[in-house]
C-alpha cells in the first residue's frame, strides 16, 4: 500500500504534460524530422515515468531500445528518402481537410468514450514493491521461469523462445526488403 | 505514487494521439512513428499494472512488446523503403496497386 503525497502528484504532472504535449507535437508538426525529434522527448519522458513506476530495467530499455535504436533507424529512414523529394511531397497533417477532420474527430471520440468508461472504474490503491526486492533480478528469473524470483510472476520461456525466432524473423525480412535486385532494372 | 487510474487515463491519451496521427496523416514515416506512440501506450499500462498488482508479469510483458516493436520497426522500415523505390513517393494513398 502506497499513498500518494504532494511531490508525486508534481512529478507526474509535469511529465505526463510533458509526454502529451511532445505527443501531440508528433501527429501535429509539419515536417517528419521535427516529429521523429518529437517521438524522442516523448519516449523519453515516458522512460521517467517507468522510473516512477520502480520499473527501472524496463526505463533503461525503453532507452536503449526506442530512442537508440527504433529512432536511430526512423531518422535513417528520413534520410535515406528525404533526399528525392521536394519539401511539398512530405506530407502536411492537412487538418483543414474534410474528410480527415472527421477521421481525427474520430480518434477524439475514442478517447472521451475510453476516459469516461475509465473514470467510472474504481481501481484500488497500489500495492507496489517492497523495498529491497530484486526487480531485475527477478524479471530475468521470470523470462527464464526459473525458480528463485523474490516477486511474483508467470514463466515466459516459451514466450522468450518464441520472440526469438520472431526476431530472427523480422531481420531476415528488413534484409530481403532492403536488398536491390541485382538482375532487375532497380 | 499517484492513483493508477491516472496512468491509465495517460497511456489512453496517448494512445489516442496516436490513432489521430495514423488517421490524419498520410505520410507512411508518420504512421510508423504514431504506431510507436500506441506501443508505448500499451507499454505504459502493462508497466503501471505490474506495479499495482506488484507482480512482475506486466514489466515482462513490456520487454517482449520493445522487442516486437523494434522488429516491426525494421520490417516497416524496409516496406517504406521499397514503396519510396517503386513509387517514388511514401504517401500511403498513392500507393493502390500491387503491381507497377
Amino acid at each position: 500500500m502506497m499513498e500518494t503525497s504532494i511531490s508525486d502528484l508534481l512529478v507526474f504532472s509535469f511529465f505526463a504534460g510533458l509526454t502529451l504535449l511532445s505527443s501531440v507535437g508528433v501527429v501535429l508538426v509539419k515536417d517528419v524530422w521535427h516529429s521523429a525529434l518529437l517521438l524522442g522527448v516523448a519516449l523519453l519522458s515516458i522512460a521517467i515515468h517507468y522510473v516512477l513506476l520502480s520499473a527501472e530495467f524496463i526505463a533503461a530499455m525503453q532507452v536503449l531500445v526506442y530512442v537508440g535504436g527504433v529512432l536511430i533507424l526512423i531518422s535513417f529512414a528520413i534520410m535515406l528518402i528525404r533526399r528525392k523529394l521536394d519539401p511539398t511531397a512530405m506530407t502536411s497533417p492537412e487538418l483543414n481537410l474534410g474528410s480527415h477532420l472527421f477521421r481525427g474527430v474520430g480518434a477524439i471520440i475514442f478517447f472521451i468514450l475510453f476516459s469516461t468508461i475509465l473514470l467510472g472504474v474504481s481501481f484500488t490503491s497500489p500495492i507496489g514493491f517492497q523495498d529491497g526486492v530484486l526487480i531485475t533480478k527477478s524479471i530475468g528469473y521470470a523470462m527464464f521461469d526459473l525458480p528463485g524470483a523474490s516477486v511474483p510472476s508467470e514463466g515466459f520461456l516459451a514466450a522468450f523462445e518464441i520472440i526469438d525466432i520472431a526476431l530472427v524473423a523480422a531481420l531476415v525480412a528488413a534484409i530481403m526488403l532492403a536488398r536491390r535486385d541485382t538482375a532487375g532494372e532497380n | 505514487m499517484v492513483p493508477i487510474s491516472y496512468y491509465v487515463l495517460l497511456s489512453a491519451a496517448i494512445f489516442s494521439i496516436g490513432l489521430f496521427g495514423v488517421l490524419t496523416r498520410r505520410n507512411a514515416l508518420m504512421f510508423l512513428i504514431s504506431i510507436e506512440l500506441m506501443l508505448n501506450a500499451a507499454n505504459l499500462n502493462f508497466v503501471a499494472f505490474s506495479t499495482l498488482h506488484g507482480n512482475l508479469t506486466g514489466q515482462v510483458f513490456s520487454l517482449f512488446v520493445l522487442a516486437l516493436a523494434a522488429a516491426e520497426v525494421a520490417v516497416g522500415i524496409g516496406i517504406i523503403l521499397v514503396l519510396h523505390r517503386n513509387f517514388s513517393s511514401i504517401d500511403v494513398t498513392k500507393a493502390v496497386t500491387l503491381r507497377w
